[in-house]
């Protein structure tokens, strides 16, 4: 939350953000929250934007910024839920070594949130709050009533 | 600055896994796979999140 991040356009009615990444290279990212099959659910979609106008949602782009986009992907989800006060976000890695990374950010992160937002783990249990050490799927966050 | 992701560009000569042409797909690729998620909250905790 006190992290620093990068300046990010609100697009679509709040529902699509685009930053620039700035490391080796430049990559323009974007973020985009889509109503899922449960009502007030939204997914998460962060994608690269590349050079041939093509998304990758599963690229690591080693650009040596990781901590800066994801503070700036919480600072987006912030954003949304305060267009949307009664969004649910879910979101998972590409990949089980990304939700894995997800899961030690949130870890790092919980605390700094947790006057703010609930954030829960996805898992064969379904949803259960979130802990330290825990393998999950995926997470949900929400704001907090 | 708004770029137009939505246009289809259809020149990549290979598919690559997670790649995809349009913003629309990769947010239908991403929300496909948090609905198979999801599917797995019964309607108890569905409820219990309302409150």
């Amino acid at each position: 939350m006190d992290k620093p991040f990068y300046d990010f356009v609100i697009l679509e009615n709040a529902y699509r953000y685009e930053f620039t990444s700035i490391g080796e290279k430049e990559i323009l990212k974007v973020i985009v929250y889509q109503q899922t099959d449960l009502p007030d659910f939204f997914s998460l979609t962060l994608a690269d934007v590349l050079p041939d106008g093509s998304l990758d949602v599963f690229v690591e782009s080693k650009n040596g910024d990781m901590e800066k986009i994801l503070a700036t992907v919480i600072q987006t989800i912030l954003a949304f839920l305060s267009h949307n006060p009664e969004a649910k976000i879910a979101f998972s890695g590409s990949t089980a070594h990304r939700t894995r990374l997800y899961s030690i950010i949130l870890t790092k992160e919980i605390e700094k949130v947790a006057h703010t937002l609930t954030v829960l783990g996805l898992s064969d249990k379904g949803l259960v709050p979130f802990e330290r050490n825990e393998k999950y799927d995926g997470f949900v966050i929400l704001k907090k009533k | 600055m708004e770029t137009n992701l939505m246009t289809s560009k259809r020149n990549s000569p290979k598919k690559k896994m997670g790649k995809f042409n349009t913003l629309k797909e990769a947010v239908a690729h991403k929300t496909g796979l948090v609905n198979q998620l999801l599917a797995k909250i019964d309607k108890q905790q569905l409820d219990a999140l309302a409150k």
